[in-house]
């Protein structure tokens, strides 16, 4: 077997900008590295694990729906083979894990903080933002230590809620750290008291957390243990982002290892940071990448990379003569519609490389320009932002003019700066209030000061929902006439931010409830005086994104198989949780495929828009006027 | 002789004294009430959070708050009354000795 990160790596994650191709990838490799694609890795017993951690799933929707997979399953058991696919329910891992150690954390809070047991169980009812990273990096620790030596192929979400992932396990070690910390202080008062101290199940339960965390950490980070390769498409947009990415882990002490370059009919240029890394190329394929056939020229493409060989010498699946776009086609397209009544919050949401961010953008400029006398404020929420690149100027976190325009701002919302600006702004109060909350002077407080700095410093991983959450109806307040456009993250997380009113309120109330419950409201003026404001904010919020004339969620899509299936997904969520849709923008939409009309005609109330492909990509302000106008 | 008088008169004198003292401190203390609305404002604070958690009803609210918004008219007033009175007068405010 040749030596090579990835060869060597039990954890292979593919990760990439949404769109790039990431779950083919990861799809294509589960089948090679199962030893059930037409190339094969050297290896006697093949049992591989294809774990899809993105909140909108689709690696069941490429490997999995169709009934090759059931007859390959059943060859596979006969060859001493396995390949599993797991798509990670969050919500229901964390109702699962609360169900199976509520005892235990309760326990731990009775202890080591002066909550009562009903402040307790209050919070123990409370969802967290950023659970999806949360069940993720617990899942990765759960999978790491399990015996047997199963490959885990892992399709990861879209960059910004990737990086989130390795950021959550620091936040994980703090909150262990913490938890340790309570439960140190049971110890000391029992063996001041006993003179001796035996260790009970709270002890275990945190051994067995702290173990998790570790393997967790080892998944992500080890060389030896886990393998990033890299997914991009060589577009403009495409390449900017995988670049900063790549520069990020590379930060993060997480190199990638190689770069997948899908629908690459030409080698492109590639970015300083990207043209060392081995590189694979898939060229655009005739058929689409679903199950095992259609994956084959994929797996085919990435078998060198695995190091793997052919293993009949001859792979299927062709190439197609030459991109079915043509050039310089007609590109005016259905913007304009967009711009008739338009309301006041209009949030573009899809899944990851359909054009949310250009038809943001091109959505913004045409509304500035259609209604010179109000304000048009784009922001980008997506932690990976694209907006800059798409107006080709610089952006940032406070609002920037956009040139040649003079009632459009745009912004890049910056996660790191709040958080810089929250802790500051809290330090102080937090401190006192974990210490008024806990206590002092009883037993030992060298342990209430310790609890308090652990807990201040984690960085709740949902915070760039929270943020987000509150910068949108902050920028509706300061101007009443204003129009809001948002660039959001793919699916998945846009369904998080919609939801992430209801955890924060959630929050806001019960740590309210605990200042009056313990009469520190009047010493922890500002601290109350800020949740109550957040709290009144998060609600008009929550009711603004359900007024169908204030507000809606414009989908974008692309006629392609895997996109329809996660749109209607989206649809239909957004329906159940009574968000606005009205309209289905059809990106690229030069040929319209049957599954494309068929969800059409599922959902006869959406007014269809169709937006036809340019030559080249649309970036900068002359391409996204001609897109607006 | 003055000092021994006063020395001699001290197990009558002292009580008085102490009781002068104190009367003075309780008054002292429902001045500072009657001038502080920061009580009032911590309680209207907590109302609002009692509100926004769902604990009371508005109608509830609305009725608290009446009363706290009654209590900081008055001091307000007090305090206007006070304003007046230490322009008039070129002591201390107030004097009960």
């Amino acid at each position: 077997m040749p030596s090579s990160p990835i060869a060597d790596a039990r954890f292979l994650f593919f990760g990439g900008k949404g769109g790039a191709g990431k779950t083919t990838c990861a799809a294509a490799a589960a089948l090679v590295e199962s030893g059930s694609a037409e190339v094969r890795v050297q290896r006697s017993a093949f049992s591989v694990l294809a774990l899809s951690l993105d909140p909108a799933h689709s690696l069941r929707d490429v490997l999995g729906q169709n009934p090759e997979l059931k007859t390959l399953n059943s060859k596979l058991r006969v060859q001493n083979s396995e390949l599993t696919i797991l798509e990670l329910d969050a919500p229901s891992e964390f109702r699962a894990f609360m169900d199976r150690h509520r005892e235990e954390l309760r326990t731990i809070a009775d202890r080591g903080t002066y909550f009562d047991d009903e402040d307790i169980q209050g919070f123990l009812d409370l969802s967290l933002p950023g659970l999806d990273e949360i069940m993720g990096l617990l899942k990765l620790g759960e999978l790491a230590r399990e015996s047997g030596q199963r490959r885990v192929v892992v399709d990861l979400p879209p960059t910004g809620h990737a990086l989130r992932l390795f950021d959550v396990s620091t936040a994980f070690d703090q909150l262990v750290e913490a938890l340790e910390l309570m439960q140190g202080k049971h110890r000391f008062a029992v063996s001041s008291l006993t003179r001796r101290y035996a260790e009970d199940a709270i002890d275990r339960f945190l051994d067995d957390l702290r173990a998790s965390c570790q393997a967790a950490r080892d998944a992500l980070f080890a060389s030896g243990v886990s393998a990033f390769v890299l997914v991009a498409r060589p577009e403009p947009m495409v390449l900017a982002e995988t670049a900063r990415y790549a520069v990020r882990l590379r930060e993060l002490g997480v190199p990638p290892v190689a770069l997948v370059l899908n629908l690459a009919e030409a080698a492109p240029e590639l970015p300083p940071e990207l043209c060392r890394l081995p590189l694979a190329a898939v060229p655009r394929l005739a058929r689409p990448p679903v199950g095992r056939e259609g994956l084959a020229p994929v797996a085919a493409a990435l078998g060198p990379l695995l190091g793997a060989a052919p293993k009949k010498g001859r792979v299927r699946g062709r190439r197609l003569p030459a991109s079915p776009t043509a050039v310089g086609e007609e590109q005016r397209g259905g913007i304009r519609l967009l711009l008739e009544q338009p309301r006041r919050l209009m949030i573009f949401g899809g899944k990851g490389g359909v054009g949310k961010t250009t038809l943001a953008a091109a959505t913004a400029l045409g509304l500035a320009r259609s209604v010179p006398d109000r304000s048009v404020v784009v922001v980008s929420i997506d932690p990976a932002h694209s907006l800059g690149d798409s107006f080709g100027q610089r952006l940032g976190d406070e609002p920037q003019p956009i040139k040649s325009t003079s009632n459009l701002l745009a912004i890049e919302l910056d996660p790191e700066q709040h958080w810089r600006e929250f802790k500051e702004h809290w330090a102080a109060e937090a401190e006192q209030m974990f210490q008024g909350l806990s206590g002092s002077g009883h037993l030992d407080p060298v342990y209430d000061r310790q609890i308090a700095a652990r807990l201040g410093a984690i960085r709740p991983p949902g915070l760039d929902e929270v943020q987000a959450a509150t910068s949108v109806i902050d920028l509706l307040d300061q101007d009443p006439a204003r129009l809001v456009v948002v660039d959001s993250a793919p699916t998945g997380h846009l369904l998080r931010f919609l939801e992430s009113p209801g955890v924060v309120l959630g929050w806001a109330k019960e740590l309210m409830r605990m200042l009056v419950k313990y009469g520190l409201a009047s010493q922890l003026k500002r601290l109350s005086e800020d949740l109550l404001d957040l709290s009144r904010k998060t609600r008009r919020l929550d009711a603004l994104l359900h007024d169908r004339d204030m507000c809606e969620v414009v989908v974008v899509a692309m006629a392609e198989a895997p996109v329809i299936a996660e749109t209607e997904r989206l649809i239909l969520r957004l329906r159940a949780m009574q968000v606005p849709v009205r309209r289905l923008v059809w990106n690229q939409a030069e040929r319209q495929t049957q599954e494309a009309q068929a969800l059409e005609k599922r959902h006869p109330e959406l007014q269809i828009l169709h937006v036809q492909r340019r030559g080249e990509p649309i970036q900068g302000l002359m391409a996204l006027e001609e897109l607006a106008a | 002789m003055l000092i021994i008088d006063r020395l001699l008169l001290l197990p009558v004198t002292a009580p008085v004294a102490g009781i002068r003292w104190c009367l003075q401190q309780a008054v002292t203390l429902a001045e500072a009430e009657l001038m502080d609305d920061s009580a009032v404002k911590d309680e209207l604070l907590e109302l609002q959070m009692l509100l926004e958690t769902g604990d009371i009803t508005e109608e509830d609210y609305e009725t608290r708050e009446a009363v706290l918004m009654l209590r900081l008219r008055e001091i307000r007033a007090y305090r206007a009354r006070q304003a007046g009175r230490a322009e008039d007068e070129s002591d201390a405010f107030i004097s009960y000795s």
